[in-house]
């Protein structure tokens, strides 16, 4: 395939054998609307829901017939929001560092080497599949033992930790991507080992480890079972947490809760927005084996 | 091990040193643990009280229990949410593909529904489909049904509603990876076929497709995998109901394990799930493995 | 947490007229201690014992921390202690909420993993039994009779006081909240729909189908049955019958199910459902009363504080328009009820500072403070104690509520508080909600559970 020989993907505006300007106009306006619309309309109806009473909500008034900004501020009251916001996103964050930093030397290792014949990397990734609620257990005394509970640097130790396979997975990927021919030819200009790897191969696999990193940071950011049990106070207690405890009340007040996940939501959007071109050629490439 | 620069062979195990200490801490300490569980009478309080030997996972297995039904159903969930997921995604794609020319917009878009946490997406999707809601409303007003249907408490609907929360959070991903695909497919070759005067029919099926094969592959394999783990949705929207028609393993597991507390059977059912995984996955492994043969 | 804000209701006070109160009378306490520490120095000064207030002499705790597990539903009540008891003692009070399905997991992994991060647990009741067994509570048996003084054991209302404390004959906490159900009549609808107050459940169904078909096209609804396989919803419905209906959950250690009154208590819950809020099996607490509130339902199984949500004039359309009676019963059924949730507080069997925990929860349990929230608006808490339920202020606060709940109080029922009391309800959850679902008969169903609980009792 062509693209084998193009380590990193570039974006290329293709010309088409155009249909009739109109009709292509029309359809492709059509194709937008569907588009956005699936998308985003369920999280734009959470939006609307933040801002609307709660016996509307109730009574399924919809759309509302009148709007309150109340629920916003009322939902950072009720829970500490920006506390929970700051302990996922350093829980998160420091979190896929850790996992980028463990996981990508050993998927260059496995890339190039398949050690164990392959092996090593399928058991690698099997692990990934087992639901985690009995896991938390173990875990949890070894992380009392180590003093890292309640903390969010014990979350984002579990999280680092947990995301490994992951993380090794999408980035083996990447590092195939990287033809050899590049690094024989560092090493012929007389490269050492060590600088062959720093300099040569992770600036190429660059796009892949921010990807990587990324997708780990959500999939931290976004958990909940583990944060629940690990977690005792609002010192470190993250976002989910902290959602999932306007569920439990006698009144659901839907609209701060909806407010609140749109907190929680709106960083990581925005990030992903911003990163979103080596987000996208991670989960291009990783998988694409 | 013949690559140039890393002479010796230890090495690369030295590199991936880190990550085999972490799988072995955080998957082989669990395992044993759970295994160690799994053939002991225990309860959350009491754990490793006296050994059961297999009675744990006889009622796993056992058919007038609800643990089978639930491993069904979440076989089920998992091939009926990815086959959706792949067919709309694919289609979706190759729409795009035709008619979009830079992909920026479109990758902002996508990534939403992957981003929103799943917990939110249950949150999201059961007040649509609420008795009251707007979905209900919509069809009310264009006179599709005369009463509200109730989406989660009712029969084959509720199953059909997690499902398509599921396909409506996981095709962007589809589409994001097969658009890619897609555009980096070479020009000549569809230059080629249009001077050939194939149409765009015959194209996309005998050209499009098999160069994507790999892509397509990886991404349902990837889909699978998500699928099987699917918690948050079950939990948030139908809490397993109603009775036992959208009950998984997942679900089944984690009220083993946190609401009666019996984590020996919870253990037993863990074991069961991921064996019933990995058999499940095997061929679908094959066919992905045997695609990227063909193309690499 | 989201909780009801500071409104002026018609009977009762508000949160700041509470807390005004409350931290007077709790502010008044430390003086006089202070007052007499004072005196202690040189000659005892004369001012010492000559406290106005009921309390008793409370030590001081400043420096040192209390840290209690409490349950979302429940987290209005403990920021309302929170300032209390700081304020009582000088300690600091911690509070980290969790969902009320998470309290025994997290319990019981904070005292055997060593972790020790709380003194206190509020927790279910019908987890005693497990969490004692476990070793997860201290047995405060001896703590509660070196203390009855203070505590007044004998105040409690026994059909609460045993089911939330005793375990194999030692006591593991003391109440906090007493929660049983009563029915709420929606006189307004009744009228409408020609109606009368049901005594039996037969008459519930049949003033239930009634409202329903000659009131459904508007959106009301004879009955609001809870039927989400939830801890406190469909169990709450089931209970309500049994006890009604004369039947027993548990005997002597097996299962008390096999009874003709188990069975019409299905089949009660089965009769009702298609002539209740669409659809039972999605209603829960939650979800019913805002209907209730929006005057959408003509009668509802419900705690007793729904009389003080109705009088509400911001969020309720029903105020004063409404009647509490006692739930029906069957034929020659007792008048009763069930203890339908109901929170009670425990020392950490690992506590780290026991005395300053038992002070807590002598606090928090006293006459007093039960007294006071049982007249806030918004607490959530009913009345677990005889000087409490029969208190004039209370009469006053909810002289509707009031007689009911003097009425069948002393008759409710406990759900199991054996220890394997989790998996029993989930059983009867399970079963119960596949009769509701049409899959199973009430009979098929109530078999199911009865056969299932003895297996698990075994």
């Amino acid at each position: 395939m062509a693209s084998a020989a193009v380590p990193v993907k570039r974006e290329v505006a293709r010309e088409r054998t155009a249909p009739h300007l109109k009709s292509a106009f029309v359809a492709r306006g059509f194709v937008w609307l569907w588009l956005v619309g699936f998308a985003t309309f369920p999280i734009l109806y959470l939006l609307i829901v933040s801002f609307t009473r709660q016996p509307d909500l109730l009574a399924g008034n919809f759309p509302p017939p009148t709007l309150t900004l109340l629920n916003w501020p009322r939902a950072f009251q009720s829970v500490p929001i920006i506390e929970y916001l700051q302990n996922s996103l350093t829980a998160a964050g420091v979190g896929a560092v850790i996992t980028v930093v463990i996981a990508v030397p050993a998927a260059y290792a496995m890339a190039r080497f398949k050690l164990w014949g392959g092996r090593l990397l399928s058991i690698v990734v099997s692990t990934y599949i087992a639901p985690p609620v009995l896991a938390v257990f173990p875990l949890f005394y070894m992380f009392r033992a180590a003093g890292l509970t309640n903390s969010e640097v014990g979350l984002a130790v579990v999280y680092g930790l947990a995301n490994v396979p992951v993380a090794v997975w999408l980035l083996e990927g990447f590092v195939r991507r990287v033809p050899i021919e590049i690094e024989e030819a560092a090493l012929v200009d007389g490269a050492s080992s060590y600088q062959l790897l720093w300099k040569v191969v992770f600036r190429l696999m660059a796009p892949g480890i921010v990807a990587a990193a990324i997708i780990c940071f959500i999939l931290s950011y976004n958990e909940l079972l583990v944060a629940q049990f690990f977690t005792t106070s609002t010192a470190s207690q993250t976002l989910p947490v902290g959602i999932s405890l306007f569920q439990g009340d006698r009144q659901v007040q839907f609209g701060q809760m909806a407010a609140a996940s749109l907190t929680g939501l709106i960083p990581v959007y925005m990030a992903a927005v911003f990163l979103q071109r080596w987000l996208v050629e991670g989960l291009e490439q990783g998988a694409l084996k | 091990m013949n690559h140039p620069a890393i002479r010796q062979r230890s090495r690369p195990w030295l590199l991936s040193a880190p990550t085999i200490g972490t799988v072995i801490v955080f998957t082989v300490i669990p395992l044993l643990y759970t295994a160690a569980l799994s053939v002991s009478g225990s309860t959350l309080g009491q754990p490793f009280r006296d050994w059961v030997g297999f009675s744990n996972f006889a009622k796993a297995l056992d058919p007038t229990n609800v643990a089978i039904r639930a491993l069904w159903q979440s076989v089920a969930f998992a091939f009926v949410t990815t086959l959706c997921s792949v067919v709309l995604g694919l289609a979706t794609a190759l729409i795009l593909d035709h008619f979009v020319r830079q992909g920026n917009i479109v990758r902002t878009l996508l990534l939403l529904p992957l981003l929103t946490p799943p917990a939110t997406v249950g949150v999201a999707w059961r007040l649509l489909l609420d008795n009251n809601g707007p979905i209900n409303q919509l069809l009310a007003d264009l006179g599709i049904i005369t009463s509200h249907i109730s989406f989660l408490s009712e029969s084959p609907w509720a199953f059909w509603s997690v499902a398509l929360a599921d396909v409506w959070q996981w095709t962007p991903l589809v589409v994001l990876m097969l658009f890619a695909e897609l555009r980096a497919l070479p020009r000549e070759i569809f230059e080629a076929a249009a001077a050939d005067g194939a149409s765009r029919l015959q194209t996309i099926w005998h050209i499009t497709l098999p160069q994507i094969t790999v892509g397509i592959a990886a991404v349902t394999t990837l889909k699978l995998i998500l699928s099987f783990r699917m918690f948050d949705l079950v939990y948030v929207m139908t809490a397993g109901g109603p009775g036992f028609d959208t009950y998984t393993a997942s679900y089944d597991i984690y009220r083993t394990a946190l609401e009666t507390f019996d984590i020996g059977l919870a253990a037993a059912k863990t074991l069961v799930f991921v064996v019933l995984v990995s058999v499940v996955m095997l061929p679908v492994v094959k066919l992905r493995d045997r695609a990227v043969q063909r193309v690499y | 947490m989201p909780k009801a804000n500071d409104r002026v209701v018609s009977q009762g006070i508000t949160r700041k007229e509470f807390l005004r109160r409350g931290l007077m009378l709790a502010a008044a306490v430390p003086m006089t201690q202070i007052l007499a520490a004072c005196g202690s120095e040189g000659p005892a000064a004369t001012t010492a014992g000559a406290t106005g207030s009921s309390a008793e002499s409370t030590k001081d705790f400043s420096g040192q921390t209390l840290r209690f597990l409490a349950a979302q539903p429940q987290a209005g009540a403990a920021e309302l202690l929170k300032p209390l008891f700081e304020e009582r003692t000088g300690a600091t009070v911690e509070f980290t909420v969790v969902p009320y399905t998470e309290i025994q997991s997290k319990a019981t992994l904070d005292v055997q993993s060593g972790a020790n991060e709380f003194d206190v647990f509020q927790y279910w009741y019908t987890s005693v039994g497990a969490l004692a067994e476990a070793g997860v509570f201290a047995d405060i048996t001896d703590l509660i009779e070196d203390n009855a003084g203070e505590i007044q054991p004998d105040d409690f209302i026994p059909a609460i006081y045993d089911p939330y404390t005793l375990h194999h004959g030692r006591r593991y906490g003391l109440p906090f909240d007493g929660d049983y159900h009563i029915l709420f009549c929606n006189m307004e609808i009744f009228e409408r729909a020609g109606v009368e107050i049901p005594t039996t459940w037969d008459e519930y169904t049949a003033v239930a189908e009634e409202i329903t078909g000659k009131l459904s096209g508007e959106g009301i609804y004879g009955a609001a049955l809870l039927g989400r396989k939830t801890a406190f919803d469909i169990g709450s419905s089931f209970f309500n019958r049994l006890a009604t209906f004369g039947g027993q959950a548990i005997v002597d250690g097996r299962s008390g199910l096999d009874s003709a009154a188990a069975i019409q208590a299905a089949t009660a819950m089965a009769d009702v459902a298609p002539h209740a809020l669409p659809t039972p099996l999605e209603t829960g607490f939650d979800t019913a009363l805002p209907q209730w509130l929006a005057g959408k339902v003509g009668m509802m199984e419900f705690w007793t504080d729904l009389g003080t949500f109705s009088q509400d004039q911001e969020n309720s359309n029903v105020v004063d328009k409404w009647e509490a009676v006692p739930l029906p019963t069957g034929p020659d059924g007792p008048q009763a009820t069930a203890l339908n949730a109901g929170w009670a507080f425990a020392i950490s069997a690992n506590a780290q500072n026991p005395e300053l925990a038992l002070e807590f929860i002598k606090f928090a349990t006293s006459a007093e403070l039960n007294e006071q929230l049982i007249t806030t608006t918004g607490s959530g808490i009913d009345p677990n104690r005889r000087s409490t339920l029969n208190s004039g202020v209370y009469k006053e606060f909810a002289p509707k509520v009031q007689p009911v709940a003097a009425q069948v109080v002393e008759n409710s029922m406990s759900w199991p508080t054996v220890p394997q009391a989790p998996e029993l309800i989930t059983i009867l959850n399970d079963e119960l909600a596949l009769m509701l679902q049409g899959t199973k008969s009430p009979e098929q169903a109530v078999e199911t559970i009865h056969t299932r609980w003895n297996e698990v009792l075994a």
